[in-house]
């Protein structure tokens, strides 16, 4: 449901690139899981519209095996049998490799999130997702990070932590939402007001 | 609302006193909401419920549940005594309600209906007692109470209310913004029609009649403005009205967060995704506490039928 309102916001000022960035992906299960969702959306909701991932870590193995895409059982829990014909590969040893196309989506960065000059140069986002990660931060680094995914958001972007995260006494920039069934945070623009959005 | 239909719906209101199937302790126990509790006597209370045994078991066995501490008492005294008048009375209040409708009339699943009820109860108590709100039971009856326009519109407006809901599943939006398309009124007018034709208190009332008009927020009082938010909540919490609707709900630009952070500045002092954690945490007890107290199995589509 954000989707729809950030294509119209963009889409009414001639924008038709998103810029979604996996901060600390790990070994990869995230952008990947994105990449397919926006590849299913490709000829309708998004039809006319390119679209960028970044996925960054601050890890080298990670990021390896990120790129690598190779996926057990586990990771795929909940990708469906259709899903998995269609953007991934027989890896042996049942295992399952993330196809050209599936790669082809994303861009794989080392990153690290308390690098000031890096973060400067990633501009321009509409999505950030940043789950489980700066609950190993301690607060003062943790605010720098989460004024730096200020700063990088597009206005009407959303910043996604995980489950259990908050910035309560951490940063009052953003604002946050919730959706059925979980909570974002978000770059409020000038004329949005509050309340029930949607 | 328009003077004319609301006029209309006063008069219809009165109909539901032959039509409704509520029992008989419903009136001692309006009489008894209206009363100071320092007037009311255990005694009263037991004797009004002596007369259902059905209520009465049923009030013990949400007593006795994990939500309320899982007490073991064994009868109504014994649960007052260790729940409190009030609480007693409260749960008493929401048992009787359930029962306004007959089973072959609910529109909502009924089910759904209460978990919604009770979750929304829930969460305005939590709520108020964070703020260090006066009345933290009040605020749990006013919780519990909020949605009782759902009877009006069941019992008197079926058919009407029946594609509200079909229409709002289809469309997955809010149930008063369909029924104000449809039905020219939503279940907050109802419910504030209801609430004054049974003499409830005036903040009780207002807490029924403006949640899904914030314009009306300000002159209502804290009370409807704390229903207001845990109604949200509970509807982005999957405790909604059995159907999946689409929200997006920025609880801090609220108006009724305003209202209550100008009056409680405590309130900036919450939490909001610890609170929706918590949320989650007691939603499986409120599933379990409803099925086991009014013995309705999940039906997921049965809203909808």
């Amino acid at each position: 449901m954000i989707l729809p309102q950030i294509l119209a916001t963009k889409g009414s000022v001639g924008l038709r690139r998103l810029r979604f960035w996996c901060a600390g992906c790990s070994t990869g299960e995230e952008p990947h899981t994105l990449a397919m969702f926006l590849l299913e959306e490709k000829e309708k909701l998004l039809a006319g519209w390119t679209w960028d991932i970044l996925a960054s870590d601050l890890n080298d193995n990670s990021l390896e095996a990120a790129r690598a895409g190779v996926y057990g059982e586990y990771s795929l829990r909940s990708t469906s049998e259709k899903m998995r014909r269609k953007y991934f590969k027989d890896a042996g040893d049942k295992k399952l490799q993330a196809n050209d196309l599936l790669k082809a989506q994303i861009r794989f960065d080392r990153v690290n999130l308390r690098d000031d000059n890096k973060m400067l140069f990633q501009k321009g986002m509409d999505l950030i997702f940043c789950c489980n990660v700066l609950i190993y931060f301690d607060l003062a680094s943790k605010r720098r990070v989460v004024q730096h995914f200020y700063a990088n958001l597009l206005p009407g972007g959303y910043l996604f932590l995980g489950h259990a995260e908050s910035l309560f006494q951490v940063d009052d920039s953003f604002r946050l939402v919730h959706f059925t069934g979980t909570t974002a945070y978000w770059k409020a623009t000038a004329a949005q007001a509050g309340g029930v959005k949607k | 609302m328009n003077p004319t239909l609301q006029s209309q719906l006063q008069l219809r209101i009165k109909e539901l006193d032959s039509i409704s199937t509520a029992p008989a302790i419903l009136r001692p126990l309006l009489e008894m909401l209206r009363m100071p509790s320092e007037n009311i006597r255990i005694e009263k209370i037991v004797e009004s419920v002596s007369c259902d045994a059905a209520i009465a078991a049923q009030c013990l066995r949400l007593a006795n549940s994990p939500l309320f501490g899982r007490r073991q008492t064994e009868t109504v005294r014994s649960a007052v005594m260790a729940l409190g008048l009030e609480k007693v009375r409260s749960i008493l209040f929401g048992l009787c309600v359930n029962r306004v409708i007959p089973p072959d009339k609910w529109v909502l699943d009924a089910d759904a209906f209460w978990r919604h009820s009770l979750g929304c109860a829930l969460v305005t108590q939590r709520m108020a007692k964070k703020i260090e709100y006066p009345e933290p039971e009040k605020a749990y009856l006013a919780g519990l109470l909020h949605d009782i326009g759902f009877l009006v519109n069941s019992l008197l407006y079926t058919e009407g209310f029946r594609e509200c809901l079909r229409r709002a599943a289809e469309q997955h939006v809010a149930l008063d913004v369909i029924e104000e398309q449809l039905l020219g009124f939503t279940h907050c007018d109802s419910g504030r029609l209801l609430s004054e034709h049974w003499g409830l208190p005036k903040d009780l009332a207002d807490a029924a009649g403006c949640r899904h008009n914030t314009s009306l927020l300000p002159a209502a009082g804290p009370l409807a403005c704390l229903v207001h938010l845990s109604d949200l909540l509970c509807r982005v919490r999957y405790l909604g009205y059995g159907y999946d609707e689409i929200m997006e709900v920025d609880l801090g630009g609220d108006a009724a967060w305003q209202i209550l952070v100008a009056s409680y500045p405590a309130l900036k002092n919450m939490d909001l995704v610890r609170f929706t954690l918590d949320i989650d945490g007691a939603m499986d007890e409120i599933v379990s506490t409803v099925d086991s107290v009014f013995g309705v199995k999940t039906k997921a589509t049965a809203g909808l039928s």
